[in-house]
């Protein structure tokens, strides 16, 4: 029981990673990144990059991956985002998407579609906690995943940039006219976003295997969570993506395991029904 | 009546077709061709005028084709009742799902819903084996039968049939362009705050335009279900969905012609590129992302450019000034 | 009484934009609501069209309690406004801006016209003499085939003027139709808002500019900090301290 709560939270805190950089993303840039999923995977194969073809460590790996998906979430929203931010939002949610399967496709093309191992010595090594026995990338995907989360809240709480993000989300026009930089916002938005999305791919991936469609349900699971814990809300993410990760968890082992996926489903279309401004509502 | 010539000349070719062209591939590529003409004008018309998106439509497609084809080989129906059957279904299932996004919520829910709704109705075709067959499909569909003693089970006799009722959908498309209906649909693309100010009831407007879309796209599904013999869930996914979308964006949005252009070249190119079918989505996407980006009102609005080049622009001062018949494209 | 304002209310929280505001308009009236800025005019027009939902307070229309409606049953009874700015449809020509004015009064149904019943095709012909009047009238013929984005900034606050009278409203509500226009303008609009309101339609207009208001209107609200301060003919509020005080408070035109 206790270990499938465990597993529960880890995969939820790589839920609440992801997730968060989406509902960030559409917080203050009022968009939905489709790609983001494809942006999560990207990390994942950047990071399999570092150590098997450079040969360095995980955490290298992990900074790496976490560095060249931020530069690359800012060029993804210097290049599409911007010229289209005065238009429709249609055209952004459609160019998101054009971009991801455009991403998805080439890693297809260069990588093939085989999942491959991101080799750790984290993922065999195993520590107990709590009485049960569990690997050390699992604990590293948990502890690794609540310092950033205290890392961001920090940020935006205190932070003048941090600030900044807010006054934006909350009123755009009214932060420029503050003096406010809204480009910057954007980009740094879009770079931490991308970031902790790369950060969830290279924590997960010694544990559950890279492979290019690995975005897609990734997505989903985040899209689920930011619905869920409302469009914009970072807390509401957090809790959000915990309790899915508990529910898959939990349903995979007393409910059906087959059907693990669907849960998330099941949420998803409960809430847009009932309550689509999410239980906790927007930021 | 001089500006019907391109229709007239286009349905003579399209009529004459099978006379010189026999070949069984090339009559499949031409129903399949018709087919999407026909979703493409479903969808442009919740698309290119109102703007909002739909990424329910695979959904809506693999619906009705299931749908008809349950009722069909395992109920006995006739394809004649259930055809309507299954787009009576999809309108209705439509309403559900757009109910609360359209008429109650901002703007872009609805895509989101209809994101969840489309994956979840192809979850549902994998899962739900006993009534679809699941993953290794849905085999025997019975063919549509005949029509007043012509039988439609072959290539020809099917694609003169899928030819009138597109012929017929992209009648019916150009008259709502002309219409108070097709100008509220287009006015709720352009500010809908406006035309909710001067009386229209936008919820109501914005569902019903959906539904229609929906409901002509089911019927093709079916259409689908019969002429191919099988269904499987992978025909339905997401891609599909996307692929839909990008017919009518390329094509050029809000047009009747654009829809028309996007559905072939979407068709088309994949199997005269069939030596590079891996690098297809690739293709499609950056063509997606350079239309959205550069060229908003779709290859259709390139013809009327190089049209301008060749013969001189028609309109000098007002620019493309055609009464706002060809509202090209996603919004400036 | 044509329109009655009861003691309408609008919060945004903690702001109080609208408070207690009460005003009665007689059907045939040209009445201006005039305030410095950010006094609460437009949340006043938008509380009574049903954009914003009163916090306390009722809008009486024809004897009809239309507060809480949406913002286009509230344009179907006959209460139609403009925005300030120009707010037009882009992508249609001034023509079919127009007609989507007619089309709200016209009879016949959608599928009537698909096909091109008789009906259809007479409604048609009556809608299309009723908008190329209304051109006529608003002296925007010569652009019916422009496209709304290209249009001069006169032209389109014209445009949005004939839009509105095309849906034959009982009550028009204009908000700054003088914005940013030369004496000359505002003269043709001062002309164009007395010869609508003798074609029996009520006006009830916001404005900054002052010779336009004191000049056709019979009635003018003023209103300061979302409060009524002041009411009565032209000749009255010119003399009236508080309204002084208010403007020069602000330092706006006066």
């Amino acid at each position: 029981m206790i270990s499938t709560i465990i597993t529960g939270l880890i995969i939820g805190a790589s839920y609440v990673l992801i997730a968060s950089g989406l509902t960030l993303i559409f917080g203050i840039l009022d968009v939905i990144n489709l790609a983001h999923g494809e942006v999560y995977m990207l990390g994942a194969f950047v990071a399999l990059l570092v150590v098997t073809n450079v040969g360095l460590s995980f955490w290298w790996a992990f900074l790496i991956s976490v560095i060249i998906v931020a530069i690359f979430g800012v060029v993804l929203e210097k290049l599409f985002f911007k010229p289209l931010r005065n238009k429709p939002h249609v055209n952004m949610l459609l160019v998101s998407i054009a971009v991801g399967i455009l991403m998805q496709n080439l890693a297809m093309l260069i990588w093939g579609a085989e999942p491959v191992l991101l080799k750790t010595p984290y993922a065999t090594q195993t520590v107990s906690l709590l009485g049960t026995n569990v690997t050390v990338q699992r604990v590293i995907v948990l502890v690794v995943g609540a310092l950033l989360m205290i890392g961001l809240h920090q940020f935006i709480e205190k932070s003048k940039m941090g600030k900044a993000m807010r006054a934006t989300a909350q009123d755009r026009d009214a932060a420029a006219l503050m003096g406010i930089n809204i480009d910057k916002v954007f980009s740094i938005t879009f770079a931490i976003g991308c970031a902790f999305a790369a950060a969830a791919g290279t924590l997960i991936a010694p544990i559950f295997l890279v492979f290019p469609t690995m975005g897609a349900t990734a997505f989903l699971k985040a899209f689920t969570v930011v619905i869920v814990g409302g469009l914009g809300n970072v807390i509401g993410a957090i809790y959000a993506g915990l309790l899915l990760g508990l529910v898959e968890s939990l349903g995979a082992v007393y409910i059906s395991s087959m059907y693990k996926d669907s849960f998330a489903f099941i949420i998803l279309i409960l809430v847009l029904l009932f309550k689509p401004s999410g239980l906790m509502g927007k930021e | 009546m001089k500006k019907f010539y391109l229709p007239i000349i286009a349905m003579i070719i399209a009529l004459l077709l099978p006379q010189f062209v026999t070949n069984r591939y090339y009559m499949h590529i031409f129903i399949v061709c018709l087919m999407y003409i026909i979703i493409a004008q479903a969808l442009n018309l919740l698309v290119g005028n109102t703007e909002y998106l739909s990424f329910a439509h695979n959904a809506m497609y693999g619906i009705g084709a299931y749908a008809s084809a349950i009722l069909v080989r395992d109920l006995g129906w006739s394809f004649w009742v259930s055809v309507p059957v299954a787009g009576i279904i999809t309108a209705i299932l439509a309403m559900l799902v757009g109910y609360l996004p359209l008429t109650k919520l901002k703007g872009s829910y609805f895509a989101l819903v209809t994101m969840a709704f489309g994956l979840v109705i192809v979850s549902v075709l994998h899962n739900w084996e006993s009534l679809t067959g699941g993953p290794s499909g849905f085999q025997s569909i019975p063919g549509p039968g005949s029509f007043f003693g012509i039988s439609l089970d072959t290539r020809l006799t099917f694609y003169y049939f899928v030819l009138v009722i597109a012929a017929l959908t992209i009648l019916l498309m150009w008259r709502i362009s002309k219409t108070k209906l097709g100008r509220v649909f287009k006015s709720i693309g352009q500010d809908e705050g406006l035309a909710e100010a001067i009386g229209v009831h936008i919820g109501y407007y914005k569902l019903l335009c959906f539904v229609i879309s929906a409901g002509i796209t089911g019927i093709v599904g079916s259409f689908y279900a019969h002429y191919s013999r099988f269904l499987g869930p992978d025909m339905f996914s997401i891609t599909e969905a996307v692929d839909m979308l990008t017919m009518v964006i390329i094509g050029g949005m809000g047009t009747i012609i654009g829809p028309i252009i996007g559905a072939v070249v979407i068709v088309v190119l994949p199997e005269m590129t069939r030596g590079l079918a891996e690098y297809r989505q690739v293709f499609f996407s950056i063509f997606l992302i350079a239309t959205l980006m550069f060229m908003p009102g779709g290859l259709y609005s390139l013809i009327g450019i190089v049209r301008e080049r060749i013969f001189g622009s028609k309109n000098g001062a007002n620019g493309s000034a055609d009464s706002g018949q060809t509202r090209g494209g996603v919004k400036q | 009484m044509i329109l009655e304002v009861k003691e309408v209310s609008k919060h945004f929280g903690g702001l109080k934009a609208v408070q207690n505001l009460s005003f009665t308009v007689e059907k045939g009236a040209i009445w201006g609501v005039i305030g410095p800025n950010g006094a609460g005019k437009t949340t006043l027009f938008n509380c009574l069209t049903g954009t914003y939902k009163l916090t306390s307070g009722q809008v009486v229309f024809n004897g009809e309690n239309i507060s809480g409606l949406k913002p286009s049953m509230v344009a179907q009874k006959g209460l139609i406004r403009t925005f300030q700015g120009n707010k037009i449809f882009p992508g249609f020509t001034v023509y079919e801006n127009v007609m989507m004015g007619a089309d709200r009064k016209t009879p016949t149904k959608a599928w009537e016209e698909i096909i091109g019943t008789k009906k259809a095709k007479e409604s048609a012909q009556t809608a299309h003499k009723k908008v190329m009047d209304i051109l006529d009238f608003l002296e925007l013929t010569a652009e019916k085939d422009s496209l709304g984005k290209n249009l001069s900034h006169g032209s389109q606050r014209r445009l949005a003027i004939a839009t509105a009278l095309a849906s034959e409203p009982k009550l028009l509500l204009l908000d700054e139709p003088a914005t940013g226009m030369n004496p000359e303008e505002t003269a043709d609009l001062m002309e164009h808002i007395r010869r609508i309101n003798k074609m029996g339609i009520t006006v009830v207009l916001i404005e900054h500019d002052m010779k336009l208001v004191m000049n056709i209107c019979q009635q003018i609200t003023v209103i300061s900090f979302g409060q009524k301060i002041a009411e009565g003919t032209p000749k009255e509020i010119a003399g009236n301290k508080d309204v002084i005080e208010a403007y020069l408070g602000r330092g706006s035109q006066f």
